[in-house]
């Protein structure tokens, strides 16, 4: 109800006049207000005079009815001290004038008449009879000055002045309040439009770059499908073994970069599972190299250099990777006429609320760019190539992932001198985890063959998992769901190692598998294969570690020996 | 019982005819009787009799004892005043008792006919009478004596005695007396 009133009264004051019809009718009410008060005290001023006039008759009865003209007199003159008084007089029965003065230039009346009080020239007249006991004695008569209206007004004019002022405040804030609330309104809607408008030029930009990043995307795909359909021809027509391993290489080579064409996209579009781990940058941009130097042309040299006390970093290293790796082609790129690609790094440590970081450049002695450029190259799409040589992709990448790892990007740019690219990211106080060399079998040392349980229904690529797992040097147990792996888990199944494809058929999933294992074998490692990045991320969640398809041998074999080794490790010190 | 009679008619007749020379005789005196004939009436609104003292159904009365120097004056002047709402009538007697003292408002003792002015006063002592006399022509007691002060009918209050017969002075009038004795 209040509320209701509160928002009545809001409507009221933000129509535009109101104020001024609230500021007329304040004014008018006072107005109305200062006459009735004057009304009043003009009844009031006569009402006194009445009864002044009744206490001399009362007075002069007995100087009246015995003929005592000096006392009569007395009682009269009385009078004159009274300012409000002008003449007064006392009457005979017979209403000859016994006493009385007369201060003004109007003498008192011969003879007095009883009558209702009664204005003349300016001022009042009072009657009264003298009354004694009943009997009448003769009368009275007064005559009081009427205050003058200048006088009057004079005092209601301060009054007055603070009433016209707060009513011209109430008219001013009232038609202001309407001003503003009409403008708030305006610039709302104008607000919404402009919402809409940029929400319709979002979507035609979005519809724009999809054009562009088809274009872009399927060029480099159609090269990549052309490069590995005829190598996979040319295979098939030569015997030659040198030849033939040089045209898979360039088959498989393809592969990744489509791969990996993949892998960026999903990067972007924030559909890749983030799976930070603690890294040290500098075995990771030495791992790195080989990859750099195959992306790059022969004119472009890359020089590393980096300390060996750099602050471990927590982030996800497929992403990492990319990221350096975009920043590397744009640097190529940006230096047509070849030149060097200088990698640095070195720790930045805060100071006050600025927490301690580690700067990762990537130099160039390319073209620049000029400073507006500089806000724009982060943005989705953008770029400065042709249709065919780049999807606008790699920076946004890399702007993302550095966002992702709690850091930032920042650029130096000079035209004509070159580019600086650095990735700020945040130190890691979290520990190193051993580095597991990839194919290094974690159960050799005890003199066996790790147990891997493979649950996967897909037979396709259940097989080409298994094989890749014999490979590795695994022992396999295949499932093709998630029941009958948790059956053999509870026949008692000796298992290094659950890997489970997120996805199945039945009622559990990879998810819910994993969780069951977990229940009943604490130590068990899991590990879950998935390519669909909405169930990876509740993975990460629930801390379980997670392999994103498609994945080559390498990776898993790095994978399920971190996830063995460290399991190890824990088991180990849970037993110390 | 006649001659008796006869002889008082004649002595009151000789008595008035002798005053109202008198008056006739003093400037100013017939003015002078007026006023206190006048004043005779007025009296009546500044005094409080106790509850009773005037009939409720009667008239107030106003008792000329002894001589009558007003005449026909007073009943001018009594004539549309009243006490109390009573309408105000005139008596004349020769001599009272206490019972029809007891008539009486208002008694004025005139110079004695039948009765001494003490004998009339006594017999009007302790009764709600408002007694007046006329000192200043001779006649003097009562509750209010008119005396003649700057050659203006004044009057004298023994508001003792009124205590004394019951009767309450207005402060009006007792203000405007010459002398009030208490």
């Amino acid at each position: 109800m209040p509320l209701t009133r509160l928002s009545l009264a809001r409507g009221i004051v933000a129509r535009p006049g109101a104020a001024i019809v609230l500021a007329l009718a304040l004014l008018s009410a006072s107005v109305l207000l200062a006459f009735h008060n004057e009304q009043v005290s003009r009844r009031e001023d006569v009402q006194q005079l009445v009864v002044q006039s009744r206490i001399l008759g009362g007075s002069v009865a007995a100087a009246l009815a015995f003929d005592d003209q000096a006392t009569a007199q007395e009682y009269v003159d009385a009078l004159r001290a009274n300012p409000e008084v002008d003449a007064a007089g006392v009457y005979a029965l017979n209403g000859e004038r016994v006493a009385g003065f007369s201060m003004g230039n109007v003498p008192l009346p011969a003879v007095n008449r009883l009558a209702k009080p009664h204005e003349s020239g300016g001022e009042i007249e009072i009657t009264a009879p003298v009354v004694q006991n009943g009997t009448m004695l003769g009368s009275v008569y007064l005559r009081a000055p009427i205050e003058p209206w200048t006088r009057r007004l004079s005092r209601y004019v301060g009054i007055g002045i603070i009433v016209v002022m707060a009513a011209l405040l109430i008219a001013g804030l009232g038609s202001s309040y309407a001003a503003a609330t009409e403008a708030n309104r305006r610039i709302k809607a104008e607000m919404e439009a402009r919402r809409e408008a940029e929400e319709a030029l979002r979507q035609s930009r979005k519809m724009e770059a999809m054009g562009q990043l088809t274009g872009g995307v399927a060029h480099d795909f159609n090269n990549l499908l052309m490069a590995a359909s005829s190598g996979l021809e040319l295979l098939d027509r030569t015997d030659d073994p040198k030849r033939r391993e040089r045209l898979r290489q360039g088959i498989r080579q393809a592969l990744d970069r489509g791969a990996k064409l993949t892998q960026q996209l999903l990067t972007f579009a924030r559909r890749s599972p983030v799976n930070p781990e603690v890294i040290d940058l500098g075995r990771r941009i030495a791992a790195l190299r080989d990859l750099l130097d195959r992306s790059l042309r022969e004119d472009i040299a890359v020089a590393i250099d980096l300390p060996a006390d750099l602050w471990p970093v927590k982030l996800d290293v497929a992403q990492f990777e990319v990221a350096v790796l975009n920043i590397a082609v744009n640097a190529r790129d940006a230096m047509p006429n070849g030149g060097t690609i200088a990698i640095t790094a070195r720790n930045l440590p805060g100071s006050g609320d600025e927490e301690d970081r580690v700067a990762l450049s990537v130099r160039d002695e390319g073209t620049g760019m000029p400073p507006e450029l500089i806000d724009k190259v982060f943005e989705p799409f953008f770029t400065t190539k042709g249709v065919g040589h780049g999807t606008g992709l790699g920076l946004s990448q890399v702007y993302g992932f550095a966002r992702g790892a709690g850091g930032t990007v920042r650029i130096d740019s000079v035209e004509g001198e070159g580019t600086v690219v650095s990735l700020l990211l945040p130190r890691s106080f979290e520990p190193l985890p051993r580095v597991v060399e990839p194919g290094e079998d974690p159960c050799a040392a005890e003199d066996r063959t790790c147990l891997v349980l493979l649950a996967e229904d897909d037979a396709q690529v259940a097989d080409l998992v298994g094989q890749m797992l014999e490979e590795l040097g695994y022992d396999v147990r295949r499932v093709g769901d998630a029941e009958a792996a948790l059956d053999l888990l509870g026949d008692g199944l000796p298992a290094d190692v659950l890997l489970s494809d997120m996805v199945m058929p039945g009622e559990m999933g990879g998810l819910d598998l994993a969780r069951a294992a977990r229940q009943r074998q604490p130590d068990l490692p899991v590990l879950l294969m998935t390519g669909y990045s909405a169930a990876a991320s509740a993975a990460a969640e629930e801390d379980i570690a997670l392999l994103t398809k498609p994945f080559g041998i390498e990776a898993l074999g790095r994978e399920l020996a971190r996830l063995i080794d460290s399991t190890e490790i824990q088991s180990a010190r849970g037993e110390d | 019982m006649s001659v008796l009679t006869r002889l008082f008619a004649l002595v009151v007749a000789t008595v008035a005819v002798a005053a109202v020379g008198a008056a006739a005789k003093a400037p100013g005196s017939a003015l002078e009787f007026a006023v206190k004939a006048s004043y005779l009436t007025k009296f009546g609104p500044f005094i409080h009799w106790p509850p009773g003292a005037i009939p409720d159904d009667g008239p107030a009365q106003i008792c000329l004892v002894g001589v009558d120097p007003f005449g026909a004056m007073i009943d001018a002047a009594a004539h549309d005043q009243q006490i109390d709402g009573h309408p105000l009538t005139v008596a004349r007697m020769d001599a009272v008792d206490a019972k029809s003292a007891a008539s009486c408002q208002i008694m004025f003792v005139g110079k004695p006919t039948a009765q001494s002015t003490a004998d009339t006063l006594h017999a009007a002592a302790g009764l709600p009478v408002l007694t007046v006399t006329d000192r200043s022509r001779g006649v003097a007691g009562g509750i209010i004596e008119f005396v003649i002060s700057d050659g203006r009918v004044r009057f004298d209050i023994d508001q003792g005695a009124a205590d004394a017969d019951g009767l309450q002075i207005s402060a009006k009038l007792l203000a405007l007396a010459v002398a009030v004795r208490r």
